[in-house]
């Protein structure tokens, strides 16, 4: 109990204290505009006040814990609110008007809603699929070769990164336009995968290049070929990272709004494409109905496979890289 | 696949000098027929698919060949202990002819005059980035500078002590948890979380209604379709992006040295400056760059929480390529920006050399 109270005054601390620099901030940009009032003054100083005297009384790993609550808070607190607004009976999706269902429904009757999450749905599974094949042969092939030749690599690989998104959507919009390319799921794929396939490229070969060499020449010196040392010794313990770059390019591909904006032509709507349509043209709570039913599809999903490999962990914790290699040295 | 051909045609150095000679002279003439087939796909005639294929065909075939004038130009060593450089084919040829080429398109149409309604002649024009640099849209870009570098600087005071207190006080046990945390959030639709601030934000939410009882504003809430509303929409989600490889860091500090310095006498302030800081730098930059480039490209947030009243130059890049068709004027605004953003890349990779050396990583 004193242990919850002293969390909440931790917390209330770290309010505090935010709310005074806000204060103090507020302050000083009136000041910088020549308007001061009264209320103003009593804020600053309140503001100095909470930001000397919390520092004091609430210990700093508390403080910082108090204030990581309200970080969370600002992370969840809209999510929450689209979840809470997909209940609402009204049409305006600002003010609720009661609790209701009927959204749940609509969505799921919506043709449009439907068909868009699908085409999301096959872009990002395809994207990831390919982004996932190419990137990890490319980390495997760029491991081991001269500076010469990786060097040149890298720098292609670091451009698909850090250029800007919306360059790339708008050269690719070019290219497919004057190749007589048809824009649509295809080209969608295209522009995604291109950043897809660098993202698990890099965190493939960190993986590979943290986990070392030895193990791998072990495997060949006892005889496996090429083909068999990277099927029982290396995929193994490479695997982690490869689900990893996997779900990653799903993800984005699933989300992107800026290439898919750009390649899709006419009628290919994604489910990001459809919500920034229903922004411009008339939202309704349909589309919060949508997005609660996918997060909780999700979080299920990702629950789910939480509690079977945390599962798997238990009754088996040889699995891994140790158990080809065992059956590797016994043949 | 100019980049990887001239890589091809450069590679044989230490080759005698008339094998590099025939060498260099067969790369030319493979770029050359790699560029005349680039140009000319388009008029093949061919469907989608087919395309597609012969653009990720060519390249693998001319790399081929390639290696193999290298191997009978006997300046080639490779090592042969890893996997074939063979495996990196797919990728290379995809970078090629996927990004590569189209950024080579993008370069074509900035310095070319614009014909009509969405169409150009090739030429070499500078008058789109004359017109580019119009005042109008320095002042567009300038606006988005300034909220870019402010919304980093909210995202550095917000997530530094957000990744500090997951790194050093967090109860060892639950960090994954609070880590995956700050992930959840992007399994949300990045546009839903977005519109939610209009909700959020708008004077009808109880937000607005609160604030004015609280005497804290004197009139509803009138943020939406400012700069502010963008502001708060980039922060929001841009943090985790930040947040995630600062930790990487800040995992990996002794926080012996911190203690071994209060000990000695620094403040808890100079402790952090001193070290905590420093030691977390490489990580403090990389995610600085990590959140400012996509937000200086940035032209959904504002799209949503500006609501057409406030532009970032994306949104100019965006409208003279969808709506106004001017694909020339837009390739060279493309160009300008990428170029201005490159002055950030090259500090970043300054910085992070530099601290790298200091530090040692």
């Amino acid at each position: 109990m004193a242990e919850l109270g002293r969390r909440l005054g931790a917390f209330a601390g770290a309010l505090c204290f935010v709310l005074g620099l806000v204060a103090v901030v507020a302050f000083l940009l009136a000041l910088g505009s020549g308007e001061i009032s009264g209320r103003g003054l009593v804020a600053l100083v309140l503001g100095v006040a909470a930001i000397v005297l919390v520092p004091r009384l609430v210990s700093i790993p508390r403080l910082l814990g108090g204030y990581s609550a309200l970080v969370y808070g600002f992370l969840f607190a809209p999510i929450l609110v689209v979840v809470i607004f997909a209940f609402n009976a009204g049409d305006n999706v600002a003010s609720f008007a009661g609790f209701s269902t009927k959204w749940f429904a609509r969505a799921l009757e919506d043709e449009s809603i439907t068909s868009s999450i699908t085409r999301s749905l096959q872009i990002a599974a395809a994207s990831a699929v390919i982004a996932t094949v190419f990137g990890t042969a490319a980390a495997l092939a760029l491991s081991r070769v001269s500076r010469r030749v990786r060097n040149p690599f890298d720098v292609l690989v670091f451009l698909t990164l850090v250029v800007p998104e919306l360059v790339i959507a708008v050269s690719a919009l070019i290219f497919f336009v004057n190749l007589g390319f048809e824009l649509g799921l295809v080209t969608m794929f295209i522009g995604h995968t291109v950043f897809n396939a660098s993202l698990v490229l890099l965190v493939v070969r960190s993986r590979f290049v943290s986990m070392g060499s030895t193990l791998q020449e072990a495997s060949m010196d006892l005889g496996a070929s090429a083909l068999a040392t990277f099927r029982q010794v290396t995929f193994p313990r490479l695997a982690p990272a490869i689900v990893a770059g996997a779900m990653l390019s799903f993800t984005f591909s699933f989300d992107d709004v800026v290439i898919s904006n750009f390649t899709a032509g006419a009628g290919n709507d994604t489910w990001p494409l459809r919500i920034l349509s229903g922004i411009r043209f008339g939202l309704r709570p349909d589309l919060n109905a949508a997005a609660t039913m996918m997060l909780a599809v999700t979080l299920l999903g990702l629950g789910g496979a939480a509690v079977i490999m945390r599962r798997a962990a238990r009754t088996d914790p040889g699995t891994g890289g140790g158990f080809g290699l065992t059956r590797e040295t016994r043949g | 696949m100019a980049v990887a051909e001239a890589t091809r045609a450069a590679a044989p150095a230490a080759a005698p000098p008339r094998g590099r000679a025939v060498g260099a002279l067969a790369g030319l003439l493979l770029l050359a027929a790699a560029v005349g087939i680039y140009t000319q796909i388009g008029n093949l005639g061919l469907g989608l698919a087919p395309s597609v294929a012969l653009l990720l065909i060519a390249v693998p075939v001319f790399l081929a060949a390639g290696a193999a004038i290298r191997r009978a130009t006997r300046s080639d060593k490779v090592d042969h202990t890893g996997y074939p450089f063979q495996l990196a084919y797919p990728s290379l040829a995809f970078y090629c002819a996927f990004f590569i080429v189209p950024l080579g398109f993008l370069v074509l149409f900035a310095v070319a005059t614009p014909v009509g309604f969405g169409g150009v002649e090739y030429g070499f024009d500078l008058s789109n980035f004359e017109a580019g640099l119009d005042s109008l849209y320095v002042e567009t870009f300038l606006r988005t500078l300034r909220t870019a570098a402010f919304g980093t600087l909210l995202i550095v005071l917000v997530g530094y002590p957000l990744a500090y207190w997951i790194a050093r006080y967090a109860p060892a046990n639950r960090r994954g948890l609070f880590l995956a945390l700050i992930i959840v959030p992007f399994w949300t639709s990045f546009l839903i979380r977005t519109y939610s601030f209009l909700i959020v934000l708008s004077p009808e939410f109880f937000l607005s209604d609160w604030l004015q009882s609280l005497r804290l504003t004197s009139a509803p809430l009138d943020v939406l379709y400012t700069t502010t509303a963008i502001q708060v929409g980039l922060v929001y989600n841009y943090l985790p992006l930040f947040v995630l490889p600062l930790y990487a860091t800040l995992e990996r500090m002794d926080w012996r040295l911190v203690d071994a310095a209060t000990d000695l006498g620094a403040s808890q302030w100079a402790a952090f400056r001193q070290i905590t800081l420093r030691l977390t730098a490489p990580g403090l930059i990389t995610g600085t760059l990590l959140v400012f480039i996509p937000m200086m490209g940035e032209y959904v947030i504002p799209l949503v929480l500006g609501g057409g009243r406030v532009d970032f130059i994306g949104n100019v890049i965006q409208r003279l390529f969808l709506e106004a068709q001017d694909y020339a004027l837009g390739s060279a605004l493309a160009l300008l920006v990428m170029g201005s953003l490159s002055f950030f890349v090259a500090l970043y990779l300054y910085l992070s050399t530099r601290t790298e050396q200091e530090y040692g990583g």
